[in-house]
């Protein structure tokens, strides 16, 4: 067996720990093995709550009993040391750790998906007594697989594939080792300032976008692959565009109309917000049916953007917290958001799943201030539901080459050449209720102006 | 598996204690408590990598341990991940004077949802895949009492009553048994050797018999049908596929392909099969001009499935064959892995034009994802390096699965919520039969549809006494029990 020397310094090389057997009094037999430490500097459970190690073969087969399954999920579990024993036929193995989310795992308790860290190496040939080994799993070979067959595996320094190290002895200390939490770009960044009136301050930061698992109505639309994403500071309205907006708007700097109200309950713009430059009915209503260039210029005017889809998703799931919707965790869609309380008649077949709550049945439609309990938890009201909403990205399956990068993505946009088609997110009156949760997509044409779509402002702080 | 125990992991992992009292003998403290010994006869998740025998859908990873005031509020929770064998069995201790009420729940970490108690966040596991146990104890008034409870898989999806007096389940023929039943008193710190992955129902079953030709041996065991990803998918065409339902499939033979015009045409032609017959293509009709049925004597379509067919005649189909159709249980079993919960027959990988057949053009005036237009013949999309390996088969050999045509079930359509499917726990070979429902169940996705519709949870609607160009069948057979 050759070993080849540690090239890059991933693998930092090793003092002792103690094993992990601590509590039934095995502390770990006299016979030579290896000590592996673990270190990370992804935060926890945020990228990773589980720890799966596996002795692999040459072909990369783990040897029968060869894999463990670590909770991970607290800080103070790392560095984590484990003990490993030779074979009687000696040899060195080979090792691979991967660091995922329980979410992400397979049916098989394995990661599922390339979400996580993953490190392969060989340990070293075994000295007398204890060799002591250290793996270092940094944030930036976060979704980049290693491949077993190949014997390569990520260097953090580049991203590339490095071939398989083997590991030396470390004879350092522990904390010299990387420490849980500390990739720098997960560090919170605040705004710069004060947000503008009625706009919320979301502190950038790195985040998962995407989920591992979803049932997509059409499959372009798959939450997967997932991709890290940092963000810098901004600002987003707390709420959407309203009619009284837009009018103002409309009056006093000429923009263009959006699509407005026709009273014929069969037409498609019946249930358009907007009525006329001059009826402030229904000022207080979210603005839908706008195109979405109208959308830009809208923000424009205000002095600001659109969202980004990463942007938007960030805000809903509650940035870090990443909950499954802007309220948290609750099920109960209908109760929180305006979701699904769409029409059902000759013309029109909406999703009316929460129409009708404690036997009484409400009206279709969106809600003027939609609903308040559809809040995150720094206060931007209705993603959840009311009006799905334009977000500045051209829509794009996550595994297209807008997305397709397994490095962190940062600050993303798709702007690749629109084929008329963006992104929408949120449920909205007339939408499905599941469509609510912080990752969800959809798309729609962006001139072809939709009853269910308007949209809020965002600015870069 | 390459070079068995060549190498081994030295020490097993530490668990976390509850309370404040260390698991370790040696750092006992000297006032009374109660010490919980936990186990457990369910599966871990650990023991998958030992091989593929075991269901995956069986196997439990993490424990959260309520304790409980008189009024069953919690008032302490823990969540204890204890996903290998070596970390079982699991103690913890309790220090509280006087009664003491736990609540024991065992589950799938990946299946369980974050929730939040008090300020404490926390995991909450569908209770149809949660094994719970409540547990009734008087505190010791001096010294240790030590305890051994045990977490029987039998009880997976039984829920306790907090009602007075309480019930909780204890083992299978005990599912509504006494809080303070099946409490063991340990002597002495030794733990007791666990019983993790002794629970039989985790196993496969093989077929006893040999299939006929052109059938596949779908191995019994343990699946839980359904998928939480597919809450609020259903409307009027989709059945729900939540909330989940835990069964034991027996072993079971079931038709390679899809029933194809010429086995039906064979069966006319040797006499057995009489009554109606599929709706013949009928070119002048956009919607029957796909249909593949031209008669007990044309040929020219033997190789494509059959369709355009009343239920009925599906039915009459297999019985004369010497099988029934299959059992949406048994449907979902073989398609999704046996246990393994697979989004697709062939794994998870998102489907493709080439790994199934789906989206071709049809009678329907929708953009299809796909270039093509009918049905093709069964097989057509077998597993091809031009489609990375990927093809529409499953993990024992049954072909289009998740496209060609949707398939007709013996059972009848119903939310997995309805009365139909409102068991109690773990279930063997459920069948849907509701005289009340006029349609019965679909699976698999149609060559005219969007590919998303090859997701194995997917529940449809069989169009009984309409048929459609969309929709076929295949047969399933007794594999014999053991």
């Amino acid at each position: 067996m050759t070993t080849r020397p540690t090239k890059r310094g991933w693998i930092a090389i090793a003092a002792l720990v103690t094993p992990m057997a601590a509590c039934r009094g095995e502390i770990a037999d006299a016979r030579p093995q290896w000590t592996v430490v673990v270190a990370t500097d992804a935060p926890v459970p945020q990228f990773g709550d589980r720890l799966v190690v596996e002795l692999l073969d040459e072909q990369g087969a783990p040897c029968s009993g060869c894999r463990r399954i670590f909770d991970v999920s607290h800080g103070d579990k790392w560095p984590l040391s484990f003990g490993v024993l030779p074979s009687e036929l000696g040899g060195t193995p080979r090792m691979r750790v991967r660091l995922y989310r329980t979410a992400d795992a397979g049916s098989d308790g394995t990661p599922g998906s390339v979400a996580g860290i993953d490190a392969l190496a060989r340990l070293p040939a075994l000295g007398a007594g204890i060799t002591r080994v250290a793996v270092e799993l940094r944030m930036d070979c976060f979704g980049v697989a290693a491949d077993v067959a190949a014997h390569t595996t990520c260097d953090p320094t580049g991203g590339a594939a490095l071939p398989e190290p083997t590991l030396t002895a470390y004879a350092g200390t522990l904390d010299a080792l990387v420490r849980e939490g500390s990739w720098p770009r997960a560090q919170p960044v605040d705004c710069n300032g004060a947000p503008p009136a009625k706009m919320i301050c979301i502190p950038g930061g790195a985040f998962i976008l995407g989920f591992p698992h979803d049932f997509p109505s059409d499959i372009a639309t798959l939450p997967t692959p997932e991709h890290v994403v940092q963000l810098g500071a901004f600002a987003i309205d707390e709420d959407e565009i309203t009619v009284g907006q837009m009018r103002s708007l409309v009056n006093a700097k000429g923009l263009d109309e959006p699509i407005a109200h026709t009273s014929d309950p069969m037409s498609s713009t019946f249930m358009c917000s907007y009525l006329t430059k001059d009826d402030a009915t229904n000022d207080a209503m979210a603005l839908n049916c706008v195109p979405f260039a109208l959308a830009e210029r809208v923000c424009a005017a205000l002095g600001k953007r659109l969202p980004t889809e990463s942007e938007w998703e960030f805000v809903a799931g509650n940035a870090q917290r990443e909950s499954s919707y802007p309220w948290g965790e609750d099920d109960d869609i209908c109760a929180h958001a305006i979701s699904a309380v769409g029409r059902t008649d000759i013309m029109f077949l909406e999703p009316t799943t929460c129409r009708t709550i404690g036997g009484k049945t409400g009206a279709p439609g969106p809600v003027a201030g939609g609903s308040a309990r559809d809040a995150t938890s720094l206060g931007v009201r209705n993603m959840g539901g009311n009006m799905a909403e334009w977000v500045a990205d051209v829509f794009s399956p996550y595994t297209s080459a807008c997305w397709n990068s397994a490095r962190l993505l940062s600050n993303p946009m798709c702007s690749q050449p629109s084929m008329g088609i963006h992104s929408v997110r949120g449920s909205c009156w007339s939408c499905a209720a599941r469509q609510a949760r912080a990752f969800e997509r959809l798309h729609d044409t962006t001139d072809g102006p939709s009853d269910q779509v308007g949209f809020r402002c965002a600015k870069s702080m | 598996m390459g070079g068995a125990g060549r190498f081994a992991f030295a020490a097993s992992v530490a668990f976390s204690a509850l309370g404040s009292v260390a698991a370790c003998s040696t750092t006992a403290p000297a006032r009374p408590q109660l010490v919980i010994v936990l186990d457990t006869d369910a599966p871990v998740v650990g023991q998958l990598a030992e091989g593929p025998g075991l269901s995956a859908d069986a196997a439990i990873d993490t424990v959260r341990v309520d304790v409980m005031d008189t009024k069953n509020v919690a008032i302490e929770l823990r969540d204890l991940v204890v996903p290998e064998k070596a970390g079982w069995p699991i103690s913890f201790g309790v220090a509280l004077t006087g009664p003491v009420r736990l609540r024991i729940r065992a589950f799938r970490g990946r299946l369980a949802r974050p929730g939040t108690l008090g300020d404490a966040g926390t995991l909450e596991s569908p209770p149809e895949i949660t094994i719970e146990r409540i547990v009734d104890l008087d505190s010791p008034t001096s010294g240790v009492r030590r305890v051994l409870v045990k977490l029987a898989a039998d009880c997976l999806g039984v829920q306790s009553s907090f009602l007075d007096p309480a019930t909780t389940c204890i083992d299978a023929d005990h599912r509504a048994a006494s809080p303070r039943d099946a409490i063991v008193d340990l002597a002495g710190d030794a733990l007791p050797p666990t019983s993790v992955g002794t629970w039989s129902g985790a196993f496969d079953v093989p077929c006893a018999k040999a299939p006929a030709p052109g059938r596949m041996c779908i191995p019994g065991g343990f699946s839980v049908l359904g998928d939480l990803d597919f809450s609020g998918v259903d409307d009027i065409i989709i059945s729900s596929s939540v909330p989940l339902h835990p069964v034991l499939v027996s072993p079971f033979h079931l038709d390679e392909t899809e029933f194809t015009v010429g086995r039906l045409r064979a069966l006319v032609q040797k006499g057995v099969f009489t009554g109606p017959q599929p709706t013949p293509r009928t070119p002048s009709d956009f919607i029957l001009a796909f249909c593949t049925w031209l008669g007990p004597n044309d040929p020219a379509n033997d190789a494509l499935p059959v369709n355009c067919l009343d239920w009925s005649i599906a039915d009459r189909a297999c019985r004369i064959e010497g099988g029934t159709l299959p059992s949406e249980a048994q449907w979902e079993h073989a398609a999704r892995g046996r246990g393994r919960g697979l989004l697709y027959p062939w794994g998870n990988q998102a489907p493709t034009c080439c790994s199934a057949s789906g989206s071709r053009k049809g009678p329907a005036m929708i953009a299809t994802e796909c270039a093509g237009s009918g049905i093709e013949p069964v097989g057509s999309h077998r597993p091809s390096a031009s489609c990375n390996g990927i093809g529409d088969v499953s993990r024992d050999g049954v072909l289009d699965l998740g496209g060609s045509v949707g398939e007709a079930m013996r059972d009848k359509s119903a939310s997995f919520s309805d009365r139909c499917w409102r068991n109690v726990g773990i279930v063997r070979d459920p069948v849907c039969v509701d005289d009340g429902i006029v349609f019965h169940a679909r699976r698999g996705g149609g060559w005219n549809e969007g590919l998303a519709i090859a997701l194995t949870p997917l529940r449809l609607i069989y169009p009984d006494n309409l048929g459609s160009p969309t929709a076929g069948f295949r047969c399933a057979y007794p594999g014999g029990a053991p």
